[in-house]
């Protein structure tokens, strides 16, 4: 876990700081058609999907609404292990999936008694968050002006829904 | 006299104690800035080191950013309390929005080079800000979220653009 550490949240730490942090994560093995979380349950932490994939989706009254699969090296939940709050979609195991997670009372200690590896690891989250909101910011003009393009023309633009749901659900870039 | 001890109970400040509190006051700059005084400008680099964040304390700014042909962009007024530039700050890119002093206003900047200086010398309370900056861009995120899921499922741009109309987003 320390390499794939390495080249996502915890680049810029040295070896032994990404080895200090795996302790502090939970491994994970779960079942195909495990639910990892369900949407509006209270989520306390990000996920690494090491191997194995997952399929976001939401209800839509009463509609399966499949919102993306997660291949492995991504990680998922990073706004949950900052606030705490509602996970914001169903997540399934499509086949037998491992995941290191690590939880937001983890990070706190980890602020504390290890600042400096919190530091980078903040750093890179943030910068992620910032993409992420980058992004969702211009998928929502973009909705918006879509509409508005339509209500002026009759027409509807091609796409505009796959890209719309795309930037719903998009996990980060590392 | 200085203003900073009015942000004592923003979002952003909460987290950190009352020494802590004290340090960023001294690294935070406050100024007070004319009307019309931009802030930031749209487009311009953030990577620089006097590029900066700012909390307001006092006075009303505008945001706005260019609108496409006939389309929408953001525009709204923001008030005492409000961060601006935070985003630019974290990933460097170019600023998305200008904001420009409204009226007189108060406000107190951090700039890079100081948050770099914090970081060198005063690594638990670096950590700790950017852990309030992650738990701040988190809360933009999920309202952002929200709405663009509104959108996409019930189709209420309508409602959403009146949202953005009246400043609210």
């Amino acid at each position: 876990m320390e390499r794939e550490l390495l080249q996502t949240l915890g680049e810029g730490m040295t070896g032994d700081q990404a080895a200090s942090l795996v302790t502090r994560m939970e491994r994970h093995e779960i079942a195909a058609g495990t639910a990892l979380f369900r949407y509006g349950e209270t989520a306390d932490r990000v996920y690494y999907l090491q191997s194995g994939t997952l399929t976001a989706s939401l209800d839509v009254d009463g509609v399966r609404l499949e919102i993306g699969v997660v291949p492995p090296g991504h990680w998922l939940g990073e706004i949950n292990l900052i606030d705490e709050g509602p996970a914001s979609a169903d997540v399934i195991a499509n086949d037998e999936a491992v995941l290191y997670s690590l939880r937001h009372d983890a990070l706190v200690s980890l602020r504390d008694d290890d600042p400096e590896i919190a530091a980078i690891l903040l750093r890179n989250l943030t910068r992620d968050l910032a993409a992420r909101l980058r992004r969702t910011s211009a998928g929502l003009v973009e909705r918006v002006n879509d509409h508005q393009f339509r209500l002026a023309t009759g027409e509807v633009r091609r796409g505009w829904f796959s890209r719309a749901i795309g930037k719903l659900f998009s996990g980060g870039d590392r | 006299m200085s203003r900073f001890s009015e942000l004592r109970n923003h979002d952003l400040f909460a987290p950190f104690d009352d020494d802590e509190f004290a340090t960023l006051e001294r690294v935070m700059v406050e100024r007070i800035y004319r009307p019309g005084h931009v802030l930031i400008r749209e487009g311009d680099s953030a990577a620089s080191m006097s590029s900066a964040m700012y909390v307001v304390v006092d006075g009303e700014v505008e945001v706005f950013s260019k609108r496409p042909e006939g389309g929408f962009g953001v525009s709204k007024t923001v008030g005492s309390g409000a961060i601006l530039g935070l985003v630019g700050l974290v990933d460097d890119k170019p600023r998305s929005a200008t904001c420009r002093a409204a009226g007189r206003v108060t406000a107190v900047h951090l700039t890079r080079a100081a948050f770099a200086e914090m970081y060198r010398s005063k690594i638990e309370l670096a950590a700790k800000f950017q852990f309030a900056v992650a738990r701040q861009l988190a809360t933009d995120i999920r309202s952002l979220d929200h709405m663009l899921r509104d959108a996409v499922i019930h189709g209420n741009e309508a409602a959403i653009r009146d949202r953005f109309d009246r400043g609210e987003a």
